[in-house]
């Protein structure tokens, strides 16, 4: 690593200093609770990335980190604590060989292409992931098979917004749909095509977005997510240029693109750019506030739960979802205020995680029983699968709810 | 702009009891919290006053107040503030089924965890002694537990009551992996684990014995201690505890649940970093959300964002002060900084907010800096809570003040 690399990664972990060992981390770190494993974010934090970054020692724990940001949610003091974590991991396997597992979780992207230039690839993925799993193929390598990989969708977001016909219109958007909207999930990004067209906007994509690096930064691809940060803040800051800005429906993209990068990496250019990137929900709440949105909302049937995605909660906007679907009149949605789901990202797919994954979601899981609620309303691809399968209650991003009230 | 009637800023005790009570006030309220509150540090008992300038524990801590020098907060806040915002946290704790016993006028004593009393006006059910006349004390150790010594907590008692005081140990979570801790204990007493320390203190069960326990009866409400005071003849009782502490805890989740009903719009890592005035007025407060600001407008801006160890003030050089969010004057005394005897009354202790009978921030003059902000619990001047027992009753009695209306 250069030394000018080191020095930019001295930011984050310079707040090691700032921590009064208060415990506020300890008592709301639900990795912490779910296993006596971890040796807790403190000390493997503030504590011990010192010995890590100064002699290269290890802490065996670190690996429990799931970097679902609790930690850094309850500090009151503004130590980094989980994007220690992570600029440790990265720091090890700088040094170390990862698995094959760490390869494929880490890389989710790249398997969506190759499945995508095959032709029916995408039916043929899930029969082969369906197989795999029986045959015992992902657990062979450390993935669990207690819970389905998550299924190619028929056609990607992509492709399917090739064949979208929008109103143009002078207000644009450009749209970061991230690896599970368009790979597995592309009705949420159609849902926020319409929802954006109903307010005037176009939305534009732009093919040259690369994943966000989110699941490599997990699983310590720490200098390979860089590289994918170096591509996608050229473009935002293109679009930045032309006034463009650029709007996500996951709250992980969202985070990344916003806040992990220069937390990270410790780049200008990457604070420039993230002032241009918006979730979905903070950019529309931003226009309700202007008296921009439209709020000619049919009413919508049912009971709702909405679950706030641990991302979300950690970019200090509140729950604005929350807020514009309050406003569809007689729309019945309850916040479930249950802490983390569990699955973060890639964490509770792996075999060795798969048992603390589902012990941290089953507050979430409980409280969803007792509410037995129609469907529960998130903004994260990943907590969607962990609710479905933790509950077996359908799910849905709360664009899709807002489309509906269009319609 | 986000437009709200009310905005505190700050998640610790005074925050949330302001929230809270603005809430049900009907005012459409915002909480921005910056971190998660004290509550890891905070006992969780309403301490009102517990010692005088004699160092002495006083009798009537509502009585006590009027011998307080004139700059403590108590005097701003009132006698009557003090008594309705004890009424309303009593009511408030009973409806959410974690209720608290006492009052303003006398003291409850707590046991500690190493034996020792502490005077205490709150006190959450798990907490409160039942009269000791004619009773045995068993102290309740836990095997691998570091935070707590039963045999010195039972020899410390010895020297203070009449009653008989004896320890046992007993297991109850396995020893392995991380240490025991009064935090991972009472998570496991809540997951079932108290009824295998009901197995094992069967034996020593009877109508006239006190099991005083660590503080590890779980961390979300009192059922555990329902359960244990149900399953056993003879009574429940905790001790105070180490941080994190399972009452602070405990409260935090109760209060938490008590805003969200109330309909308190809850914004986490929210940083407010600054905020917009014209002359007298606060027109918004300027948060650092993430890389975007956001800006929150409010009729009344209710600050609780503490002292010096939660961020609330500031200070570089030892010459000024500063308030972070408003830059308020701060009021503080260069030349008494700290005093050389540790339980002393500490000068950086006093240095806070001055302000008139409203809360209102005022200068070094007495004039009104600002109009519709309000100040509360460590964020005002006057008063070292550690010397004279006094935190959780100035945060309770000045929330309750600030958000009336």
């Amino acid at each position: 690593m250069s030394e000018e690399k080191r020095a930019r990664e001295e930011t984050s972990r310079d707040t090691a200093d700032h921590c009064i060992a208060c415990t506020c981390c300890i008592a709301n770190c639900p990795v912490t609770e779910a296993t006596k494993e971890f040796a807790g974010p403190k000390l493997v934090g503030p504590a011990h990335s010192r010995m890590t970054f100064a002699e290269g020692d290890v802490e065996k724990t670190l690996d429990y980190c799931s970097n679902c940001k609790n930690c850094e949610i309850t500090c009151p003091s503004g130590v980094a604590v989980a994007t220690m974590n992570m600029l440790q991991r990265g720091e090890y396997y700088r040094h170390h060989k990862h698995s094959q597992r760490d390869d494929m979780l880490a890389h989710g992207e790249r398997m969506g292409k190759l499945v995508r230039a095959l032709p029916l690839g995408a039916t043929f993925a899930n029969l082969g992931m369906k197989i795999g799993q029986a045959l015992g193929m992902f657990s062979a390598v450390g993935i669990t098979n207690k819970r389905d990989m998550p299924a190619y969708a028929p056609q990607s977001f992509m492709e399917r917004f090739l064949h979208i016909k929008q109103k143009p219109s002078d207000k644009k958007v450009v749209f970061f749909p991230g690896c599970y909207i368009n790979q597995n999930d592309p009705e949420v990004g159609v849902a926020f095509v319409e929802v954006m067209q109903k307010n005037g906007y176009e939305v534009l994509v732009d093919e040259a977005f690369v994943c966000c690096g989110s699941p490599m930064v997990v699983t310590g691809y720490l200098d390979e997510a860089h590289d994918h940060a170096h591509t996608n803040v050229e473009r935002i800051l293109d679009w930045k240029k032309k006034g463009i800005p650029v709007v996500a429906c996951c709250t992980s993209c969202s985070l990344m693109l916003k806040a992990e990068y220069h937390e990270l990496f410790g780049e200008k250019e990457m604070h420039e750019a993230a002032e241009n990137v918006y979730d979905a929900f903070e950019f529309l709440e931003g226009l309700m506030e202007k008296g921009e949105l439209l709020e000619a909302f049919k009413p919508v049937d049912g009971k709702y739960a909405y679950h706030s995605p641990c991302h979300l909660r950690a970019q200090g906007i509140g729950l604005p979802a929350l807020e514009i679907l309050n406003k569809i009149p007689g729309y019945q949605i309850e916040n479930l205020a249950a802490g983390c789901c569990g699955l973060s990202g890639n964490y509770g797919f792996k075999a060795d995680k798969y048992e603390v994954s589902m012990k941290v979601g089953e507050k979430l899981f409980k409280r969803v029983e007792e509410l037995a609620p129609d469907k529960v309303v998130c903004d994260c691809g990943t907590c969607r699968m962990q609710i479905a399968h933790g509950t077996k209650k359908p799910v849905c991003h709360p664009i899709q709810i807002l489309a509906k009230a269009y319609k | 702009m986000k437009e709200r009637e009310v905005v505190v800023i700050g998640g610790g005790f005074s925050g949330l009891m302001a929230a809270i009570r603005s809430a049900r006030a009907g005012k459409r309220t915002a909480l921005l919290q910056y971190g998660s509150g004290a509550f890891p540090l905070n006992s969780g008992l309403i301490d009102i006053l517990g010692y005088d300038r004699e160092k002495n524990e006083v009798k009537n801590p509502l009585e006590a107040i009027k011998n307080l020098p004139k700059k403590h907060p108590y005097h701003r806040i009132g006698e009557a503030a003090v008594r309705s915002s004890a009424d309303f946290f009593l009511k408030l704790m009973e409806e959410q089924g974690f209720p608290y016993e006492g009052s303003v006028t006398a003291h409850r004593h707590v046991a500690t965890a190493i034996g020792t009393w502490k005077p205490s006006s709150l006190v959450p059910a798990s907490m409160d002694l039942p009269d000791l006349k004619g009773k045995r004390i068993i102290v309740v150790d836990v095997k691998g537990l570091k935070d707590f010594d039963g045999k010195m907590a039972a020899a410390n008692l010895t020297e203070r009551v009449d009653s008989v005081v004896e320890s046992t140990r007993i297991e109850l979570e396995p020893v392995e992996g991380r240490d025991i801790t009064l935090l991972s204990c009472a998570r496991f007493m809540e997951n079932g684990g108290w009824q295998k320390a009901v197995e094992a203190l069967r034996p020593l069960d009877a109508e006239d014995v006190i099991f005083l326990f660590p503080q590890v009866l779980g961390i979300q409400g009192n059922n555990v201690y329902r359960a244990l005071s149900k399953a056993l003849k003879g009574s429940v009782v905790e001790t105070t505890g180490m941080p994190p502490s399972a009452n602070g805890m405990r409260l935090r989740d109760v209060l938490l649940r008590a805003a969200w009903s109330a309909g308190v719009e809850i914004v986490e890592n929210a940083h407010v970093i600054g905020a917009e005035t014209e002359g007298k007025t606060c027109k918004y407060i300027r948060v650092q959300a993430g890389v975007h600001e956001q800006h929150y407008s409010a009729e009344r801006f209710i600050l609780a964002t503490g002292g010096f160890y939660s961020g609330g003030l500031y200070m570089e050089d030892l010459q000024k002060p500063r308030e972070v969010v408003f830059d308020l004057p701060v009021s503080f005394d260069k030349s008494h900084w700290t005093d050389k005897d540790f339980f002393a009354e500490q000068g950086f202790m006093l240095t806070g907010i001055a302000t008139d009978e409203s809360l209102r921030p005022v200068d070094a003059m007495g004039t009104v800096v600002l109009d519709n902000v309000r100040i509360v619990g460590r964020n005002l001047d006057g008063y070292d809570f550690c010397r004279e027992h006094s935190g959780n009753g100035v945060a309770l009695s000045s929330a309750y003040k600030a958000a009336t209306f």
